[in-house]
């Protein structure tokens, strides 16, 4: 083509293509408020019904839900997503009346099928209803999904696991944190739902389990005292190759360490370790609690790192009297004196 | 409770009749705002809704009502600023109920710090919210 | 000599000069047009699975695993609005965040201010921290009641880069977040950022926080109330710019693992990870593409696995420049310290070790953020001057213009249409017209402007190299806070 033809083509081209934005631009927005406002408008009718079920105001027989749970067609499709919505948003008796109108409408059928649907956005979608509605069927479908191909319909998983709260989702849940896509933040949030029940699943996973699933076990141990988690914790605290892992679990063991344990988390903070896993370990020692950990804190006080100093000076108020004597002793030592001080401003006597 | 020396919305309307006290609704979420509003008009309540803490301000400053529900993550100015205005320039006591998503400790500790009266946590139960509006109010239960 | 002598003369040079750059500056526009376009649907891939899963995920409240924030804010003469902002970052909503402030040897009533409205009292000597420091530290004071995580440091001047090290170095806790005294953050802003951390806390290293300008929108006690669009043309240009290069830009890059810029800012990083890189370099013009480089270099020189994130949503908001005179300086001190680190980084290039950093984003970075104003002042000066001589070929300019404006028009539409399905910030219909228009300036008319000021800052620094080769300090910090 010569030059003459390109701009002949560039040229409209391009400027039909801007026009062209410019108008997708204008026409999202439209579309964005023209559809909500028409949704509103098609389900304004029924608001007053769902409304009257979401607050509990129903009769006594239920009259409202069952009329709700007649209605068909392209409003049905209209009703559920409003009721969708205002599930994430009421619990209790109120919550357990929605889910039971989207039962009634089967969507929580086609969620089940859809879990297994070829589209991951399907998928994702369906365990995310799975999850709101808690409902408990959907228990298998969804450790099924902790494994699932797609990155995003893990995550999603490892949130209705938790939502729906059973304990069998507990080590499934740690196991798949090997993969990309299971946010620790979810997991945590989710192991701590599913409550006691998961505490076998965490000493497994401190002694199986990835990087990542060490450091959330590590840390659900010490928030939730699971003592038995002592020696493995020790372990991890002297061998793990992954510094978040090892820091985790040397704070966990300031929380449920034995006082044989003492000489572990000390070891940690010898000056060799990384930063990270010697300030968790020096907060650690105050937290364990043993005077014991007085001379060592005392050492600490003048190292180098000053975050180090500054949790040795915090570690030593919190052991009490001896740790205290301690601190007013060396109160020449930077860390201590302003640690001092503040204690004096918060009004702790020193 | 501290009773304000003057009620700021009468407890009485002018023709003598019992009012039913006015409970301002502040939240940027259509669907909480319908549920609360729809759940304390059955409870007995006149309610106004509003959805940003600067009109939730507006409606303080022009005509107090009887109690707030406010939530704490809005637009403009959060419940939690607008409670702080309320409780700075006001020398009545305007009873306060947040309505949050925030459901950790330190988040309900931050609530009742500036002066809520009550911290309800969403998802939120509508029974329960009704009788906790009723306790900041000091009414009998239903 | 005669204008038919000239104007022979002048064809002939241009011709022969023309024939070889033309090639060059074509496919040059294609590419850098084609890559943004590319960045344009990396990103919008990034802001759906953003948008996804803020909507599937409970109300993010920071959960089980938040760690602590220290947000570190170094200012200079800023009595003004110091008192304002530390009030806002105090009040910003996170389990566990201490503030910071590092009082840069100012002049003014700045200390004075926070000591009376913060009740100060100091605190004896602290301990020194990790990063030197070669200023004087003269100072530390903490709230009087003791509970309100507030610490001001201070010291003698020294420019930012330092002030932020001190801060660095008397931060408490594990993070560490980088904002200016001027910025305006969401209240939600650290929960978003910190995000990451808590997701996969065995990797992220740094997170950046999107940065967008607030000219002309509503902002009361240090938070935003309404957004609206700027009155000024500049600032509308910019908040063009702001979305195409730096929101889209960014996300498109932190989606294939390569992000190698966090804003000054606004930025989060590991607070043991930038003490093991040295804290930011005081004689660095770039200082925050410095560490983020060199970051980049010591995780993959140990060999570790790392992340460096992009957080979309908008979480801070900054007053972008609005006259000429400081928009120039900023571009030209843009430019001198991107020509900077990228020299000094130059070994990073083409490296095994260096992955995709070395590979992909260090060299696009060479020919697409440096090169760019040389090869479009190429296209400025010589095509008119090709037209006026008839060297150039009346329908090739138009061909060029097309592929170089007409194209980049056509890219920030797409980027806005992506920011508009993903974010729609602004809601009123007039800001989106005057979006539309702005985009229009922003690639022609603004954008030949920056290209100017940005071969300024190169030369400056070019000529600067060869005048203080070897001086270890240079005058880096005329620019005080700005």
């Amino acid at each position: 083509m010569t030059i003459g033809g390109f701009v002949a083509v560039a040229g409209p081209g391009l400027a039909a293509a801007s026009l062209l934005m410019a108008c997708a631009i204008v026409a999202l927005k439209l579309h964005r408020t023209l559809r909500t406002r028409a949704w509103e408008h098609r389900v304004a009718p029924l608001r007053e019904a769902v409304l009257l079920v979401a607050t509990g105001e129903d009769t006594e027989d239920g009259d409202t839900l069952s009329e709700l749970a007649g209605v068909r067609g392209r409003t049905r499709r209209d009703l559920d997503e409003l009721v969708v919505r205002l599930l994430g948003k009421v619990r209790g008796e109120a919550a357990d009346q929605l889910v039971e109108l989207l039962r009634s409408h089967g969507v929580l059928d086609r969620a089940t099928r859809d879990a297994r649907s070829w589209s991951p956005v399907r998928r994702e979608r369906a365990l995310h209803l799975i999850g709101r509605c808690r409902d408990w069927r959907g228990t298998d479908v969804a450790i099924t999904a902790l494994e699932d191909r797609s990155p995003r319909v893990r995550a999603q998983a490892a949130r209705t696991v938790g939502r729906i709260g059973d304990p069998r989702a507990a080590r499934p849940l740690l196991h798949a944190l090997r993969l990309e896509g299971i946010h620790v933040g979810d997991a945590a949030e989710a192991l701590v739902g599913l409550g006691h029940a998961s505490g076998e699943a965490l000493l497994w996973a401190l002694a199986e389990g990835s990087p990542r699933a060490r450091t959330v076990a590590a840390h659900l141990c010490g928030v939730g005292g699971v003592r038995m988690a002592a020696p493995l914790l020790v372990d991890l605290v002297e061998r793990d190759p992954d510094l978040t892992a090892a820091s985790a679990a040397v704070s966990a063991l300031g929380k449920v360490g034995r006082a044989q344990d003492h000489g572990a988390i000390a070891a940690a903070t010898v000056r060799f370790h990384p930063q990270q896993l010697r300030r968790a370990a020096t907060e650690a020692l105050g937290e364990h609690g043993l005077a014991l950990a007085v001379p060592v804190l005392v050492r600490l006080l003048a190292d180098p790192t000053s975050q180090v100093a500054e949790a040795a000076a915090r570690s030593l108020l919190a052991l009490g009297p001896a740790g205290r004597a301690a601190l007013v002793e060396h109160a020449h030592l930077p860390a201590a004196g302003a640690e001092l001080t503040h204690a004096r401003l918060t009004g702790v006597a020193v | 409770m501290i009773r304000p020396a003057r009620p700021p919305t009468p407890e009485r309307s002018p023709g003598g009749h019992p009012a039913r006290p006015r409970v301002l609704v502040a939240d940027d979420d259509v669907d909480i705002r319908d549920l609360v509003q729809f759940k304390l008009q059955q409870a007995g309540y006149d309610v106004v809704c509003v959805g940003d803490g600067l009109e939730a301000w507006d409606v303080f400053v022009s005509d107090p009502p009887a109690a707030m529900v406010l939530d704490v993550m809005m637009p403009g100015l959060s419940g939690i600023d607008v409670l702080l205005k309320i409780r700075e320039h006001s020398t009545v006591h305007m009873p306060v109920l947040m309505l949050s998503a925030r459901a950790r400790d330190v988040d309900v500790d931050a609530g009742f710090a500036v002066g809520a009266d009550d911290y309800v946590v969403k998802p939120f139960s509508p029974r329960e919210l009704v009788h906790r509006v009723n306790g900041i109010l000091g009414r009998p239960r239903r | 000599m005669t204008w038919p002598e000239v104007h022979d003369v002048g064809n002939q040079v241009l011709t022969v000069f023309f024939g070889v750059t033309a090639p060059v500056v074509f496919t040059y526009f294609l590419l850098i047009n084609t890559s943004y376009l590319v960045l344009v649907v990396l990103a919008a891939g990034g802001f759906r699975r953003h948008m996804r899963e803020k909507e599937t995920r409970r109300d993010l409240t920071a959960g089980e695993m938040a760690p602590g924030v220290s947000v570190i804010v170094p200012a200079y003469n800023e009595e003004t609005l110091i008192v304002t902002s530390v009030r806002a970052l105090l009040a910003l909503r996170y389990p566990q965040h201490e503030v910071v402030v590092v009082d840069d040897g100012s002049t003014d009533g700045m200390l004075a201010a926070l000591v009376e409205a913060f009740d100060l009292v100091p605190l004896p000597a602290r301990a020194t921290g990790e990063i030197p420091i070669r200023a004087q530290v003269t100072g530390t004071l903490v709230p009087r009641n003791g509970h309100t995580r507030l610490l001001v440091v201070t010291k003698t001047n020294s420019g930012r880069s330092e002030a932020i090290n001190t801060g660095i170095n008397a931060a408490r806790e594990p993070i560490i977040a980088i904002i200016d005294a001027d910025s305006i953050l969401e209240p939600d802003a650290l929960v978003r950022v910190t995000q990451p951390f808590i997701d996969d806390p065995n990797r992220v290293v740094g997170a950046g926080g999107t940065v967008r300008a607030v000219n002309g929108s509503t902002v009361t006690a240090g938070r935003l109330v309404r957004l609206q669009m700027p009155r000024s043309w500049l600032a509308r240009a910019q908040v063009m710019e702001y979305l195409r290069s730096f929101l889209i830009g960014r996300t498109g890059w932190a989606s294939i693992g390569t992000l190698l810029l966090i804003s000054g800012a606004f930025g989060v990083y590991r607070r043991d990870v930038v003490i093991a890189a040295g804290g930011l370099d005081p004689d660095s013009i770039g200082e925050d593409f410095e560490l983020c480089l060199r970051v980049h270099r010591m995780m993959r020189d140990a060999g570790r696995e790392y992340r460096m994130v992009f957080v979309p949503e908008p979480v801070c908001w900054t007053e972008v420049p609005s006259t000429i005179a400081v928009l120039r300086r900023q571009r030209s001190r843009w430019h001198r310290g991107l020509w900077e680190t990228l020299w000094a980084y130059r070994g990073m290039l083409f490296r095994r070790r260096y992955g995709r950093v070395g590979w992909l984003g260090l060299p696009y970075y060479w020919a697409f953020e440096l090169f760019a104003p040389v090869l479009e002042v190429v296209g400025l000066v010589v095509v008119p001057l090709g037209l006026l001589f008839g060297a150039v070929n009346v329908k090739y300019a138009l061909l060029l213009l097309a592929v170089s404006y007409g194209y980049a028009v056509v890219v920030t539409f797409a980027a806005m249409s992506v920011e508009e399905w993903a974010f729609h910030r602004y809601d009123r219909w007039r800001d989106l017209v005057v979006a539309v228009a702005a985009t229009v300036f922003e690639n022609v008319g603004y954008r030949q402007m920056t290209v100017w000021w940005r071969l300024e800052g190169w030369w400056a620094s070019l000529r600067g190299r060869k005048q203080v080769w070897g001086v270890m300090t240079r005058a880096g910090f005329e620019e005080g806070t700005t």
